[in-house]
């Protein structure tokens, strides 16, 4: 293409960049120095100096590198096989198995990883690395099948049948005919697997076992406390180390050409990720040496960073156990996860709502109150809650509510009411929870009417508040408000007190208020689970995270309150006095707890629905 | 293997006929009601938006895709794979993180708009992020190496003798590309389309992040209704019309696409 190849050029370039600019972007942030702000703070290597010790994110790193090397080897075998065997059939079976690819592509997500978990379950198959590789295979056979056919479709049948006629054996025409022509697609295939595998989330979620968490695992379930630079720098550095392998087995490839170069370059590609697999996996590894393999292991499922590794490794110290972390990002993946029969957790961290529903769905064990005795140290308004009235099941951990975040650079008087966030001198710079029962809350107490109202009229009266509302909102944001208002991006956000109080350690100016037309109170609460395998050791571990000094250092790390009232007592006073952290006692009376609504659910569902669609 | 989908399509398909017990779960008795609910036309809102967003999606990916394809697929051989990697490297880093970073080229004060009014293209910063504009920008971002792989490896297999033949049968540029190069690397076009299109309409996480939340893809849709409402049956009645939907496109698709195969098809 002679004419025409300027601009050509100049397309894949602008391609290029569009490719690489926020790639550029995100190896520049993991040198800034703020944890938060969307802005610029000025240089530091802390992050990388902090991903060189957390052994949690480096071990999720290498399992995650391991599945989608092993996947893609097996997806590309097996897509290839029905690539191959498609070429044969007739036309119209071709395009009927075609459509049957096409499929899985539109199963969503979640189903697939649910029915993939149901089925090994139903197997007896313990979950784990190899059923989390059995997974993405599954949905990388027909990403590679399609790749392969862009190829197939098009080689002439020919040149087989002419190899043949020529005496070559079918594993020779294989071999030395159709094989080389497949390459590119090859390639192509193994490309769109490895990378499709190593940042899948939903099917890696339902299909991991205990112990087989992986980095996108992770990084999801860093939403409640804050997903932190460390993983900007991780990035830079697989980054870097990717491009070192290319550059490596480009060399290589210069030395020797034996083996047909362009496999070959793949090949030493892929075989140096593995190798960084396995050193990131002994980085990874828990120092506790080699009595570490026989001892008893506890498995606590939770929230990303919901506890500190140092208060983990005083656990394992004291009790000479080991203690193996997974993640989730949501209550209601927790529950879809434990009811299609996962086992093998023993701790889990569900909040207020999912405690009531777990204990309904029998998925609790009851606890024994003998084993803990810091359990009987709680807050006073916490000892008794509306779904575990006698704590037979679960111990409330920690707590906060639902408030305003607010720059009080911006807004000099304290706003004491919902209707701020309705005030027209702040549009474009308001940001709500993306969750229609805190929107609907909110709304329905400046009301007057409680956050769990059933009654349609009313329902239907808040949606109408909410669409007068909706001009003034920058984005409704469960997961990155904390950001926004530490960057100054929004001066009004609607959210969790802890993540305001991140803000605020950013942005002094922040401040944090509950209205007074009243607001959520929360509590997540530790559970063990019925079919957990280490009770007894289970109950030990929730007893160690409420000794009052535990519970101080974990509430000052994470800004939630501790629901141990001897924690309040020993943390320090600027965390104490904090509003944003420790909801002020005097104000317990106009908090509500948010509890199921029943069938009344559809009713918010679809006003929340037509709130977006407006 | 072919368990491994009925096994899931079966479940979604069955679901969907069941109803949201009170608390959750799903209560097994035949109803139709999941699906005379999404006769309401703010779900055909949703559906067409979708499909709108994802339709211009493919479109862009197509325009930028193509002449970096066909760049990479005319470069020396020892190089391709290299430049392969280089046009799939980004995507190993979390989605998130990459999500993340365009907020932070896209907001008020970001990069972008410091560069367009550096250009003196505008006097003020322009509104980017959540936008319909952020998403689209988002989901192209998203999707674009699906687009490229299967577009290289057919445009590799293309004969460049071909397109020489048409040059010096004085075919216009357009001719040349409408005429030759279009139709022998239909099998690319088809692919990458597909590995664009699908996930792009069932994506969820761009609109939320870079669209604000402030609407509703048919991905937020489902996974609103399995992972927030707990109410799969309605779920799973939305993903098998989006299902439906998709598959009927598809076939189209697959339909236009042979019927008007080009003189060099009928090998």
């Amino acid at each position: 293409m002679r004419r025409g190849s300027t601009g050509l050029n100049l397309v894949s370039g602008l391609a290029m960049l569009f490719l690489y600019g926020p790639i550029f972007v995100l190896v520049l942030y993991s040198f800034n120095a703020a944890h938060l702000s969307m802005a610029w703070r000025g240089a530091t290597l802390k992050w990388y100096a902090a991903l060189m010790h957390d052994e949690a994110l480096l071990a999720a790193t290498a399992n995650s590198l391991l599945i989608a090397v092993v996947s893609t080897l097996g997806a590309t075998c097996l897509g290839g096989l029905i690539a191959l065997g498609m070429e044969r059939m007739p036309r119209r079976r071709q395009q009927v198995i075609e459509g049957g690819l096409v499929l899985p592509l539109v199963i969503p997500e979640v189903m697939m990883g649910v029915s993939l978990m149901l089925f090994f379950v139903m197997l007896n198959m313990p979950l784990g690395l190899t059923t989390v590789i059995l997974g993405h295979i599954v949905f990388n056979i027909p990403l590679v099948t399609i790749m392969l056919r862009t190829r197939l479709r098009k080689l002439d049948p020919a040149l087989g049948e002419a190899a043949a006629d020529l005496g070559a054996s079918s594993w020779q025409v294989f071999r030395y005919v159709t094989l080389p022509l497949l390459r590119p697609a090859l390639w192509g295939a193994i490309l769109v697997a490895f990378t499709v595998s190593l940042d899948d989330f939903l099917v890696t979620f339902f299909t991991a076992g205990p112990g087989a968490t992986t980095l996108p695992l992770k990084v999801y379930s860093m939403i409640k406390s804050g997903v932190t630079p460390e993983i900007n720098a991780l990035s830079a550095l697989l980054l870097v180390i990717s491009m070192t392998c290319v550059g490596l087995s480009l060399h290589l490839q210069r030395r020797e050409v034996s083996v047909p170069p362009r496999l070959q370059r793949m090949g030493v590609f892929f075989f140096c990720l593995l190798g960084l697999a396995g050193s990131f996996s002994a980085c990874g590894q828990s120092p506790a040496g080699d009595t570490a393999e026989s001892r008893p292991v506890l498995h606590y499922f939770t929230w990303s960073d919901y506890v500190g590794p140092e208060i983990i490794q005083e656990f394992e110290r004291r009790e000479q156990v080991n203690v193996v972390i997974d993640t989730f990002s949501s209550n209601e993946e927790l529950l879809a996860k434990l009811q299609s029969g996962a086992t093998g957790y023993d701790v889990a961290v569900p909040s207020d709502f999912m405690v009531a529903i777990m204990i309904q769905q029998d998925l609790l064990s009851e606890l024994d109150q003998q084993e803990l005795p810091n359990a009987s140290l709680l807050e006073p308004h916490l000892q008794s809650l509306h779904f575990d009235p006698e704590r037979r099941y679960s111990v409330p951990y920690l707590w906060g509510t639902v408030g305003i975040g607010y720059d009080s650079a911006v807004i000099p008087t304290a706003p004491d009411s919902w209707s701020i966030l309705w005030d027209p001198r702040y549009t474009g710079r308001i940001s709500m929870l993306n969750d229609q029962r805190e929107v609907f809350g909110a709304v329905l107490r400046s009301m007057g009417q409680s956050m769990n109202s059933t009654d349609p009229q009313v329902i239907e009266a808040a949606k109408e508040q909410l669409l007068r509302q909706k001009p003034l909102v920058k984005t409704y944001t469960s997961d990155h408000y904390d950001q926004l208002l530490a960057s100054g991006e929004v001066v009004l956000a609607h959210g969790w007190g802890g993540p305001v109080a991140r803000a605020m350690a950013e942005r002094p100016s922040i401040r944090y208020v509950v209205p007074k037309e009243g607001a959520t109170v929360w509590a997540d609460c530790l559970v063990v689970l019925r079919t957990a395998p280490q009770k007894r050791l289970a109950m030990r571990f929730i007893n160690f995270l409420m000794e009052p000094e535990v519970a101080a250092r974990t509430s000052e790390r994470l800004r939630f309150a501790s629901a141990s009232r001897r924690a309040r007592e020993q943390v320090g006073g600027s965390t104490r006095e904090n509003p944003a952290i420790y909801p002020p006692l005097d104000q317990l009376d106009r908090l509500e707890w948010m509890r199921d609504v029943g069938r009344a659910i559809r009713l918010y569902d679809r006003a929340w629905t037509e709130l977006k669609m407006q | 293997m072919g368990l491994f989908f009925l096994v899931p399509l079966g479940l979604v398909f069955a679901i969907s006929f069941a109803s949201r017990g009170t608390y959750g779960g799903i209560v097994w008795e035949f109803t139709s009601a999941n699906y005379l609910d999404l006769l309401h036309p703010l779900y055909g809102k949703i559906l067409g938006q979708s499909m709108w967003y994802a339709s211009l999606t493919t479109a862009i990916c197509f325009v930028l895709g193509f002449p970096l394809a066909y760049v990479i697929a005319r470069s020396p051989v020892r190089w391709q794979p290299i430049f392969l990697l280089l046009v799939m490297l980004p995507f190993w880093t979390n989605f998130l993180v990459r999500t993340y970073a365009w907020m932070i080229l896209l907001r008020h004060d970001g990069l972008m708009n410091r560069f367009v009014m550096a250009l003196g293209v505008v006097d003020a910063p322009l509104e980017l992020l959540y936008t319909p504009t952020a998403v689209v920008i988002g989901l192209v971002y998203g999707y674009l190496p699906f687009m490229v792989l299967p577009l290289y490896v057919a445009v590799e297999r293309l004969d460049p003798l071909l397109v020489e033949a048409a040059w010096d049968l004085y075919a216009s540029r357009w001719a040349v590309f409408m005429q030759v190069i279009l139709p022998l690397t239909k099998p690319g076009i088809v692919g990458g389309c597909i590995l664009v299109f699908i996930p792009s309409i069932g994506s969820f996480i761009t609109p939320d992040l870079l669209g604000g939340a402030r609407s509703m893809m048919i991905g937020n849709l489902i996974q609103h209704e399995y992972l927030v409402v707990r109410d799969w049956p309605l779920g799973s009645a939305v993903s098998f019309v989006l299902m439906t939907v998709v598959m009927a496109a598809v076939a189209l698709y697959y339909r236009s696409a042979s019927r008007t195969d080009g003189p060099w098809e009928g090998r």
